[in-house]
């Protein structure tokens, strides 16, 4: 009885010892499989999903980049390319303003070549188009009340031309040639008389009282940094091909008063170039 | 009878079997823990590379971005060009119907026959021809070659009218067709 009166019980600290000394290893794997987890939670989970948003951002990246690249080359070579080589027939064929004065020109140019003779022009100018209305885009609705997209606009005029029939016929096809891009839409021929300038002569003299319609560019259009550049179709090879038989005219912005003698009536206003 | 009796030495063979065991786990425990140190180690090495790709990346585009608004002026040309190429196709595809039948038509009737007026409806791409002709056999003629089969599986139907006779003695028809139905021959 006094031997087992002398065993001290364990105290709590002694416990830990004794299950330390006696199974250190055990505690230590304990510890590290803790250390484990969390290391796997805290650090490797949301790293590994870092990784991959980093590697799709890269793929992303690098897609833009070899886009961009691809643009900063069309445009290094552009300075050769079929449109910018044709570019001032192109909006000559369709300008992005109401091209009147082009119109008329390009109409006494062809009057002239076709020997026709003009009796009435009239027509119909619609709003007055503004440089702002360049990059609208304009809206109509059709007769079936859907409403549809229309990237051009359109100028009619009328004509009366008198002429024999061979230089009215020459008239309507070299018409159909001159920039901006025009069509006859509505066509009267009418037998008037015998030609009354050349007496000597048998033609038979004709009036054409004939609609034109010119057209020109009203579409918006909004371009991303990284968009590839458009390119040409066959069919937009062969308009370039055709563009190059139009009759084109000249027709140079005035900024400032020429000759007359006359007198600057705004001496203030400073020409914009 | 011995002298000592041991009575912890089945504890010490029973301590020595778990420790062994212990041993293993803690084995399996610290490969796996520096397995996992090894990936932490590549994965923060990736993420850093990736990272510095991803900027390298950036500062390629905004270079590249600089150059392209460089020339901004020649893109902004060359799109409108395209855009305005792609009306004119449309608009050369639309006339090059009208022309064709008038050219067609014309041939078809012959020098005797006058096309007199032309009318044409771009929206609808109905194309009306009045056409004249001083003898009525001439016209008759033009109406049975717009009856012909082949010239009908080209336009569709022709719809013919207004035959009248005007006041010099000559006559007067007037067709109609839609070129929507036109099967012609680029």
């Amino acid at each position: 009885m006094a031997e087992t009166s002398k065993i001290k019980p364990l105290n709590q600290q002694n416990n830990l010892r004794y299950i330390y000394n006696t199974r250190r290893y055990l505690v230590w794997s304990i510890f590290i499989i803790l250390l484990s987890l969390l290391l796997t939670f805290v650090s490797l989970v949301p790293q590994i999903s870092s990784i991959s948003n980093l590697y799709s951002d890269l793929i992303k990246e690098n897609k833009r980049l070899a886009q961009l690249r691809i643009k900063v080359a069309q445009l290094i070579d552009s300075d050769n390319s079929l449109v910018i080589t044709n570019l001032n027939n192109i909006n000559q064929a369709l300008p992005s303003k109401k091209p009147l004065l082009e119109l008329l020109t390009s109409l006494n140019t062809v009057g002239n070549q076709s020997q026709v003779r003009f009796n009435d022009i009239s027509l119909t100018p619609g709003k007055i188009s503004t440089q702002s209305g360049d990059v609208r885009e304009s809206t109509r609705k059709s007769n079936k009340q859907t409403t549809t997209k229309v990237n051009y606009e359109t100028l009619f005029l009328d004509l009366t031309v008198t002429g024999t029939i061979s230089n009215i016929n020459q008239f309507f096809t070299e018409i159909e040639k001159i920039a901006p891009f025009t069509t006859i839409t509505a066509m009267t021929l009418n037998e008037t008389s015998v030609d009354s300038l050349n007496k000597n002569s048998s033609d038979t003299i004709f009036e054409a009282k004939i609609t034109i319609t010119s057209y020109f560019f009203s579409k918006s259009i909004s371009v991303n940094v990284d968009a590839k550049l458009p390119e040409l179709t066959v069919s937009q090879r062969e308009i370039i091909d055709n563009l190059q038989s139009f009759t084109y005219t000249s027709q140079n912005e005035q900024y400032e008063i020429q000759g007359g003698g006359l007198e600057n009536l705004f001496p203030n206003i400073v020409s914009p170039i | 009878m011995p002298k000592e009796i041991n009575f912890i030495q089945g504890r010490r063979k029973k301590l020595t079997k778990d420790q062994k065991n212990d041993f293993k786990i803690f084995k399996i425990a610290s490969t796996t823990f520096a397995i996992l140190i090894a990936t932490f180690l590549i994965t923060l090495g990736l993420d850093f590379f990736l990272k510095f790709q991803v900027k390298n990346a950036q500062e390629k585009q905004i270079d590249m971005e600089k150059q392209v608004l460089a020339k901004e002026s020649v893109e902004q040309s060359i799109v409108i060009a395209t855009e305005k190429l792609k009306i004119l196709s449309e608009l050369f595809e639309q006339r090059y119907d009208k022309q064709a039948s008038i050219n067609y038509f014309s041939n078809v009737f012959g020098p005797e026959v006058l096309i007199k007026d032309i009318n044409y409806e771009a929206n609808e791409r109905i194309l009306s021809l009045r056409l004249q002709s001083q003898s009525i056999f001439v016209l008759e003629e033009v109406f049975l070659k717009l009856s012909d089969p082949e010239v009908e599986a080209q336009f569709g139907n022709i719809n013919k009218s207004e035959l009248i006779r005007n006041d010099k003695g000559g006559y007067n028809m007037a067709i109609t067709l839609s070129l929507s139905e036109t099967d012609l021959q680029k």
